[in-house]
């Protein structure tokens, strides 16, 4: 009897363990608050398409370049930018590695979002999160 | 005589049907959704639609668990496919089959549904009034309405008709924003146009979201046979007829309207009826660009 009575409530239940799962993402990971099942759509303009994703390519001097983004990535790329987590990142990097050219010892693959000026809309860029790839033997 | 359920607060009376069946209302506007909107996925989409049809042909395996622990499979399928950047209704739509399946191998499947509905309406729009009004650094102050009505081609007929921008000046806008965020450089301070009409509107919209959203959230979560209680209906209508016929997000309004349908106890089938019509309006804002219509006529 008591477990009909609360069963219904269910769905509810698990909707807030979502929640709570993807407040925890935003909060650690970067992901935009319109997805993860937060309800956090049409609340922010911190969504996937005011994010930039930029492919740099680091020499041996440490000195970074902006790389053009392989075209073959782009559907990666727009998901790590919505979800810019270390893991995706670091795949995304490894995927660039073989289809960049030049003198690069690492790959540098960074997220920025955009904030907007609540007088005057100029746009403010902060980088969100970065990863790093070394250019190995074995990452190519 | 009714029986009266408590749960946890959610209080509601079953048993009040004076023997009649139950309205299946709630499931076929779900199926309904199923049909209009299934899975991209060639693996999922066949099963949807068969298992949809199946649902809308024959009553009675709408009322079965099996169906709508499949479809509960299916969505759920879905989201680990594109875990966890799947849209949020697909989330709700995926615990909605799951409320349908426990509904249909419950005692009292109509309370049971009727419970479901109204935690999980809860849920969402606390959510909804939580990122808005406490965890969001852009709403209260309006900026989450003025950059979309600038730069959000869904909110565009809406910028030129309402906020009286030039189109010209909409393209101009849109130019300098893809670019700003493409190179990572900010334009000049007043490159933007912006008209007092428009920022009339961002307040408007944002007041008004944030207030429905928050009387959505109280009126759910106060106890039934209470006076607020009597406007979920109207309130819930409002959001849906409002929100989806400037947002093109026409799955989540369905969602919503099925959910409303369920939330109706048994003397309350003429709401049902109007969810039905708010469903039905949902599927007709989707292809009637009223919106341009508006435009123009004002322009």
């Amino acid at each position: 009897m008591a477990r009909s009575r609360w069963l219904p409530l269910l769905p509810a239940a698990l909707l807030l363990l979502l929640a709570a799962h993807q407040g925890w993402r935003v909060h650690q990971q970067g992901l935009t608050p319109w997805k993860g099942g937060g309800f956090g759509m049409f609340a922010t303009s911190d969504g996937g398409h005011t994010r930039r994703l930029q492919l740099l390519g680091v020499d041996a001097e440490g000195r970074s370049h902006a790389l053009e983004l392989p075209a073959p990535l782009r559907g990666a790329a727009g998901r790590a930018r919505s979800l810019p987590s270390d893991a995706r990142l670091r795949q995304l990097a490894r995927r660039a590695a073989p289809l960049v050219s030049g003198p690069w010892v690492a790959l540098r693959v960074e997220v920025w979002r955009t904030r907007f000026d609540p007088v005057s809309l100029t746009p403010r860029f902060e980088r969100l999160r970065a990863w790093e790839q070394p250019i190995g033997r074995g990452d190519s | 005589m009714g029986t009266a359920h408590r749960t946890g607060g959610f209080v509601s009376v079953a048993g009040t049907g004076h023997g009649a069946e139950p309205s299946l209302l709630p499931q076929r506007l779900t199926l309904i959704l199923a049909l209009l909107r299934p899975p991209g996925s060639w693996m999922l989409r066949p099963a949807v639609l068969c298992l949809a049809a199946v649902g809308l042909l024959w009553p009675r395996a709408a009322r079965s668990p099996w169906l709508w622990a499949a479809l509960a499979a299916t969505a759920a399928s879905r989201l680990v496919l594109d875990w966890p950047l799947a849209d949020n209704h697909q989330y709700l739509l995926a615990l909605w089959y799951v409320a349908l399946a426990l509904a249909a191998s419950a005692v009292d499947p109509a309370h049971s549904l009727r419970t479901s509905a109204r935690a999980m309406l809860a849920v969402v729009f606390t959510l909804a009034v939580l990122w808005k009004g406490v965890l969001s650094p852009d709403y209260l102050d309006g900026t989450f309405f003025r950059v979309a009505l600038l730069s959000d081609a869904r909110f565009q007929d809406l910028a030129i008709g309402l906020g009286g921008l030039d189109p010209a000046a909409y393209d101009a806008n849109l130019a300098l924003w893809d670019e700003a965020i493409r190179i990572g450089r900010p334009w000049p301070p007043g490159a933007v146009t912006e008209t007092a009409a428009l920022r009339i509107l961002a307040l408007f919209l944002t007041v008004w979201t944030l207030a429905l959203e928050a009387a959505l959230a109280l009126v759910l979560l106060w106890p039934n046979g209470r006076a607020a209680a009597r406007l979920r209906h109207p309130l819930l209508l409002v959001f849906i007829l409002t929100t989806f016929s400037l947002t093109p997000v026409a799955g989540f309004g369905w969602l919503l309207a099925a959910l409303g349908a369920a939330l109706c106890g048994p003397e309350e089938r003429r709401w049902q009826v109007l969810y039905a019509g708010a469903f039905l309006a949902v599927a007709i804002f989707e292809g009637w660009p009223w919106a341009s219509w508006l435009r123009d006529a004002l322009g």
